[in-house]
C-alpha cells in the first residue's frame, strides 16, 4: 500500500489509525522512514546508475570519500543517493575533533538537553541520522575548570596548567551533548577517545538528575571503548574515564587502554555508582604500578576492584617493562580471567645482543615467567587460553636467508623447544602472526607510491610445516589455532578426546 | 595436440573459446576450473554466463587477455588498490557509454575480477568528482525527489562534518 506524502505527514504527526485499528501512534513514527522508501516511485531501467548493487555504489563512492564537498553534492540528487552517503560515510564513523564541531552537530541532529521535558513529550526529536552512527571518535575531549590547575603525572612529576574561564561552560555543553547523543543513538558499537589530557575526566555524577531518577536504565552493551592518552604522556587510569558511560551502558565488551598508567590505588579506592561489566581488557602501552607500599599500609591484600570485577580476558600489547607484567596477577584476582593474550614482539622480552645492536629474545629471563603463567597450578589454574599475539619465528631464532620452514631444524635450539613447551600446558593455544612490515617506494616526480613488499621466507610456510616447526608445542595435547593478522585460520590441531 | 580451452558461454548462448590463463583472471572460474578439474584439465571445458550479454563478455575476456601477464596489487591490500591510478590502456578500454560501463563493472563484479571492478569504479567516480548536485543528476540522468528546502537543509545539516 502506498501512501502520498500529505497522508504520512498526517500519519506522522497526528493520531490516525490505520485500518488494523490498533496501531498507536508511536509504531507508525517508527514506520515513517519505512513507509517514505517505499513511496519513492522507481523507474529507472535496469541498467542505470541508479540500479547499480548497493554493495558496487558503496565501492564506487567509497573512493570520493575523503571530499566532503563530493559526497554532499551526491547525497543531494536524490533520496537514495542521500540515504547510502549518510549511513556508510558521513555518519557511520563520527570524529568529532573539538568543541564547536559537536556544538554544530548537537544544533542539528541532538534534541537540546536543556529541554529535556518537552523531547520527551514529542515537541523535539533527534535526527534520524543519528542511528546510522556505528563509531564515535572524540578527539580531545575538554576538561574541567579550575583557572590554576596543578596536575601529577603517573605520581611522579607536576604539571601546571592554565586555563581560560570558559573552560566550564565549555565542558558542560560538551558533556551535555556527549549524553543526549549516548541516550538517543542505540547504534554505536565503538567509542573511540582520543588525546585524552592528563586533566581530563567525565563528571562524577550524571547530568540530568530528573532522567537519571525516572527513567529505568535500559540493558546496553557498548563492543568497544578505546581510551587513549594525549600524545607523549603515560595518565593514571582513573575510574571517572568511564564513569559518564557508565551510567548508559551495562556492559563493555572490550575495552583497549593506550598509554595509561594502571595504578592499583587509584582503581581500588574509589567506586563508581553504575556499576558497568567488562568483558574484555587490552592494555597497550601501559604502565603497571602497584603503588605496593600504599596498598600494604591501607588496603586488605585480596581487595577486589569493581572495574575489572568481570574481566575474562586480558592482553598486553607492546610491554616495555617486567613489572608492567605483574598486572596479570592484579586483574586475575577477579577469580574469572581465563584467557591471556601477549604480544610477542614486546619489547620488554628481548635483550641486546652482545656487542652488538641486534636483539634477541631473552628466553633465560622470560621462559620461566610463561612457565608459571601456563603451569595452571596455585592462582593460574584458571587460565585456560593463552593468545601469543604477534608470532613471528624468525624473532625467536636467528633465520638464515636461505632457510625455510620445512627444513629448519628446531632441535638444535633448546631454549624455543622449552618456551613452546611452556605454552603447551595451557588447554587452548592460540597463535596470531605478526603482519608482514610494509616497504613502500615512492616516485620522485609524481608522489605514487608503491607497495614492494617481498615476502619472506617465513611467510611462506605451507600449512603443513607447521606441524614440524611447532612440534614442541604438541607434547601435552591442547588444542591449537594458527590465525593470520587478519583473523584467518591457517592452521588447527584439535585435542584428543 | 592442442591445449585445452575454457569456453565461455554468454547469455545469449555465444561461445568464447579461451585460454585458461586468460580465464583464470576471474576468480569465480578459476574455482570452477579447480574444483571440477582436480588433475589440471584434460579437454576443453564449457563455463556458462547466464548473466552476462555476449557484446560484455567479448569486452571482458578482451581485458582479462590484455591483462593475462599483469600482476595486480593482492586483494585484500583496499589501500593499494583504491590508491593504484587507472591504467592507460584500462582508461581508453572503458571510455564506452555508461550503459555499457555499468554492465562491465556488474560482470566483473559477477565473475569476480578485482581489478576489472576496481577500474570502472574509479571511472564512475571520477564522473562523480567535481560537480554540482544537478551536473550529476543531468550526467546520470537521476530524478531529483526532494523539495527545495529538504535539499537545502542538506548542506545545513552536515556543516559540522567540514571539520571531520
Amino acid at each position: 500500500m502506498f501512501y502520498s506524502r500529505n497522508e504520512l505527514s498526517q500519519f506522522m504527526t497526528h493520531e490516525r489509525i490505520p485500518a488494523s485499528g490498533n496501531m498507536k501512534k508511536y509504531q507508525l513514527i517508527g514506520k515513517r522512514n519505512a513507509i517514505r522508501r517505499i513511496s519513492v516511485n522507481s523507474t529507472y531501467p535496469s541498467i542505470h546508475f541508479y540500479s547499480l548493487p548497493y554493495e558496487i555504489l558503496v565501492e564506487i563512492v567509497s573512493l570520493l570519500s575523503n571530499d566532503l564537498d563530493d559526497l554532499l553534492n551526491l547525497a543531494q540528487t536524490c533520496r537514495k543517493f542521500e540515504h547510502l552517503v549518510y549511513k556508510e560515510f558521513l555518519y557511520k564513523d563520527v570524529v568529532i575533533r573539538d568543541h564547536h564541531t559537536f556544538h554544530s552537530f548537537a544544533q542539528s541532529h541532538l534534541p537540546s538537553h536543556t529541554k529535556s521535558f518537552s523531547r520527551k513529550t514529542g515537541r523535539i526529536e533527534p535526527s534520524r541520522h543519528i542511528n546510522y552512527i556505528k563509531t564515535l571518535h572524540l578527539v580531545k575531549p575538554p576538561t574541567r575548570e579550575t583557572s590554576y590547575g596543578k596536575t601529577q603525572i603517573a605520581g611522579s612529576y607536576d604539571l601546571e596548567m592554565s586555563r581560560s574561564t570558559d573552560d566550564q561552560v565549555v565542558y558542560d555543553s560538551y558533556m551535555g551533548n556527549l549524553n543526549s547523543l549516548l541516550n538517543e543513538c542505540f547504534s554505536i558499537k565503538t567509542i573511540i577517545i582520543s588525546e585524552i589530557s592528563p586533566q581530563f575526566s567525565f563528571p562524577k555524577e550524571s547530568h540530568n538528575f530528573i532522567t537519571h531518577l525516572f527513567r529505568a536504565k535500559a540493558k546496553r552493551t557498548l563492543r568497544k571503548l578505546v581510551l587513549k592518552a594525549q600524545s607523549g604522556w603515560n595518565i593514571p587510569f582513573k575510574i571517572n574515564h568511564m564513569s559518564t558511560l557508565a551510567s548508559i551502558f551495562d556492559r563493555i565488551d572490550d575495552l583497549v587502554l593506550h598509554n595509561f598508567v594502571i595504578d592499583t590505588h587509584r582503581l581500588i579506592s574509589p567506586s563508581i555508582a553504575n556499576k558497568i561489566s567488562i568483558n574484555k581488557i587490552t592494555l597497550e602501552s601501559c604502565i603497571y604500578s602497584s603503588n605496593s607500599r600504599i596498598a600494604s599500609y591501607t588496603l586488605p591484600r585480596n581487595v577486589d576492584n569493581d572495574i575489572f570485577k568481570d574481566v575474562s580476558s586480558l592482553a598486553l600489547m607492546n610491554i616495555y617493562s617486567g613489572t608492567d607484567l605483574s598486572v596479570i596477577d592484579f586483574v586475575k584476582k577477579n577469580n574469572k580471567l581465563r584467557n591471556l593474550g601477549i604480544d610477542l614482539t614486546s619489547p620488554v622480552f628481548y635483550k641486546l645482543c652482545k656487542g652488538g645492536t641486534e636483539k634477541s629474545f631473552d628466553f633465560h629471563r622470560y621462559n620461566p615467567f610463561f612457565n608459571l603463567i601456563c603451569s595452571g597450578q596455585g592462582s593460574y589454574d584458571k587460565i585456560k587460553t593463552l593468545e601469543i599475539l604477534n608470532f613471528n619465528l624468525a624473532d625467536l631464532v636467528p633465520w638464515p636467508a636461505n632457510a625455510n620452514a620445512a627444513s629448519f631444524d628446531m632441535h638444535h635450539n633448546e631454549e624455543l623447544n622449552s618456551l613452546l613447551t611452556a605454552w603447551s600446558k595451557v588447554e587452548n593455544v592460540i597463535i596470531v602472526l605478526k603482519p608482514r612490515s610494509k616497504k613502500l617506494v615512492s616516485c620522485v616526480k609524481c608522489g605514487f607510491t608503491k607497495d614492494v613488499t617481498h615476502t619472506r621466507q617465513h611467510d611462506k610456510v605451507d600449512v603443513n610445516c607447521w606441524f614440524s616447526v611447532l612440534q614442541p608445542l604438541f607434547q601435552n595435547d591442547s588444542n591449537i589455532r594458527i590465525i593470520d593478522h587478519r583473523g584467518e585460520l591457517m592452521w588447527k590441531k584439535t585435542r584428543s578426546i | 595436440m592442442p591445449e585445452p580451452k575454457v569456453i565461455i558461454i554468454s547469455s545469449d548462448d555465444e561461445k568464447f573459446p579461451v585460454d585458461v590463463k586468460v580465464a583464470e583472471k576471474s576468480i569465480l572460474m578459476k574455482k570452477m576450473i579447480e574444483d571440477l578439474n582436480p588433475d589440471g584439465l584434460e579437454e576443453d571445458f564449457e563455463i556458462p554466463t547466464p548473466n552476462v550479454r555476449s557484446t560484455v563478455l567479448a569486452k571482458v575476456i578482451e581485458w582479462c587477455t590484455h591483462h593475462k601477464n599483469t600482476v595486480f596489487p593482492d586483494d585484500d591490500d583496499e589501500d593499494a588498490r583504491k590508491s593504484a591510478p587507472v591504467d592507460e590502456w584500462d582508461k581508453n578500454f572503458l571510455k564506452v557509454d555508461q550503459e555499457m560501463l555499468y554492465e562491465i563493472i556488474l560482470a566483473a563484479n559477477y565473475l569476480n575480477i578485482r581489478p576489472l571492478m576496481d577500474s570502472g569504479c574509479k571511472i564512475v567516480a571520477e564522473m562523480i568528482r567535481g560537480k554540482s548536485p544537478e551536473e550529476l543528476r543531468r550526467t546520470f540522468n537521476i530524478v531529483n525527489d526532494f523539495s527545495p528546502e529538504e535539499e537545502a537543509a542538506i548542506r545545513r545539516e552536515n556543516e559540522w562534518a567540514e571539520d571531520r
